[in-house]
């Protein structure tokens, strides 16, 4: 059932929901983002549950997931300093693509109990979830070289501002509007340059320093 | 008081999804309306009077924001009010403006009321029923996050007497990560303690303080009606090239009435609970 689930979401379930939102109209492309960005995250959910994930991995998804929400509050005093992404990069590195992703999603749900659920949600779980997933391909190279790093930092920053852009412009407009979505991307180029500098000094900080902690887990108690 | 909360969560679930979807899919200004109104009593009763009051200024301005903005980016419809740069500004595109603002605080208000009615144990209820690893995953992350601030703040605080020369965010960074290798350390230990006491084990069973009762299946029975007779009598509106709205014949009417119904349940179920329990304390 969860195996046939795994691809009837990404065949059927998200084209259905483009499908209904084409034949109700043309002013439904709001809801049927936010629907499809939620339903791409399901694929990843239900490999989580089908798969043998260990007790440990599970704890250690938890912690990593419960640092990037605590990081929101303890960072809370320098203001747009958030350690999420770098968090989310950083165990993508270390535990895979697929965990990265769970790390993001969980994140973005997670933190929203805090600081409010609103249907911004499935864009941000997607937004981070991606930027985990394809740290986690790109494992070899972030691990080796710091520039490597800086360029993900850099480009994870444009990614997730851009989702939420596409965001606020779908439901700012109820449909895609390019004038109004690069209006809003210049307006909002402050926050993201600030942003990144976040996200590249928590990586150029962290990715060290959690990453020896990691591994010295990892052959210590073969995770 | 807040008894509509003590409805089960699927109901819970099912009438915030029904009411919010339906508000987003189906674009006209007398759903928005009613979305917004029976949206805004509804956070007036549950929740603190003075912040939704005053929540809403902040509300309204982002509603005429749209309103505003709207016609700036989009130059359809017949109507030109007057030009801007050879750009025209359309009486359409504003009113198509004034809608879509409504349906955007509307579901952002019904979001307030969701976040304050639907609590984390429901969530974790919900979730275990589609995953249990999912909702373990989610309980242990809620446990942790206040403990990692807590272990957090003592270490800064130590931190800080120790070494005065660093300045504040070298210090925050010291001892985050001082903290995530403390944390990750206890993390094997507790799922060490977990399959000592049999975590991968067969036959687990999960205890729930929830109970799906008649009442729930009633509510259910009556929103998921509801829903179905609004969405096959929808009132469709035409903005563009001019604003045309429906004609108001019996299926629009049925579809209005059972929208407007639905949107007000649980204003009304709210304060329906609060008149009886102070007439109920006006006899003893």
């Amino acid at each position: 059932m969860r195996k046939a689930l795994i691809y009837i979401v990404p065949l059927l379930l998200i084209p259905a929901a483009v499908i209904t939102g084409a034949v109700i109209g043309d002013r439904s492309y709001a809801a049927v983002s936010a629907i499809v960005a939620l339903l791409s995250c399901v694929p990843f959910f239900l490999g989580f549950e089908s798969k043998k994930y260990s007790s440990r991995r599970l704890v250690i998804l938890a912690v990593m997931t419960a640092l990037s929400v605590a990081g929101r509050f303890i960072f809370a005093p320098v203001p747009f300093f958030k350690p999420v992404t770098a968090i989310v990069i950083i165990s993508a590195v270390y535990f895979g693509g697929e965990f990265g992703f769970l790390t993001g999603a969980l994140s973005a749900v997670l933190s929203n109990f805090y600081f409010g659920q609103g249907p911004w949600t499935p864009f941000q779980m997607l937004a981070w979830g991606l930027i985990g997933f394809i740290a986690g391909l790109l494992a070899d190279p972030l691990k080796r070289s710091k520039l490597a790093l800086i360029i993900y930092a850099v480009l994870s920053g444009f990614l997730y501002s851009a989702v939420m852009d596409v965001w606020t412009t779908m439901w700012a407009d109820g449909g895609f509007n390019l004038s109004r979505f690069l209006a809003l991307t210049a307006t909002s180029l402050p926050i993201t340059a600030v942003y990144i500098v976040s996200n590249i000094i928590f990586l150029l900080v962290l990715m060290k320093v959690i990453g020896v902690k990691i591994e010295r887990l990892i052959t210590k108690y073969e995770i | 008081m807040n008894t509509f909360r003590n409805l089960h969560p699927v109901t819970l679930l099912c009438c915030f999804l029904y009411i919010t979807v339906f508000s987003v899919f189906n674009f006209n200004p007398i759903y928005s309306g009613l979305s917004l109104c029976g949206a805004f009593l509804f956070a007036l009763v549950i929740q603190d009077k003075k912040a939704v009051l005053r929540s809403f200024i902040g509300y309204f301005i982002l509603l005429i924001l749209i309103a505003v903005t709207n016609p700036l980016f989009s130059h359809n419809g017949a109507t030109a009010l007057f030009f801007i740069n050879d750009n025209r500004i359309t009486l359409e595109a504003f009113i198509y403006g004034v809608t879509l603002g409504m349906a955007v605080v509307s579901v952002l208000y019904w979001f307030r009321c969701f976040n304050e009615v639907f609590d984390s144990e429901k969530y974790l209820y919900v979730f275990g029923r589609v995953s249990p690893k999912l909702a373990l995953v989610f309980s242990m992350t809620l446990r942790f996050v206040p403990e990692l601030i807590g272990s957090f703040k003592s270490v800064n605080a130590s931190q800080k007497r120790f070494d005065k020369s660093r300045g504040r965010l070298r210090r925050y960074l010291s001892s985050f990560s001082a903290v995530i290798g403390q944390s990750l350390e206890d993390a094997v230990i507790t799922s060490d303690s977990m399959n000592a006491r049999g975590f991968n084990l067969k036959k687990r069973t999960s205890f729930s303080r929830f109970r799906f009762t008649f009442y729930d299946a009633v509510y259910l029975t009556v929103f998921t009606v509801l829903t179905a007779v609004a969405a096959f009598n929808t009132a469709s509106f035409e903005y563009y090239p001019t604003f045309c709205p429906p004609e108001l014949d019996l299926r629009t009417v049925i579809g209005i009435i059972s929208f407007g119904a639905l949107a007000f349940i649980p204003f009304v179920y709210e304060i329906s609970e609060e008149i009886r329990w102070k007439l109920s304390l006006s006899k003893i």
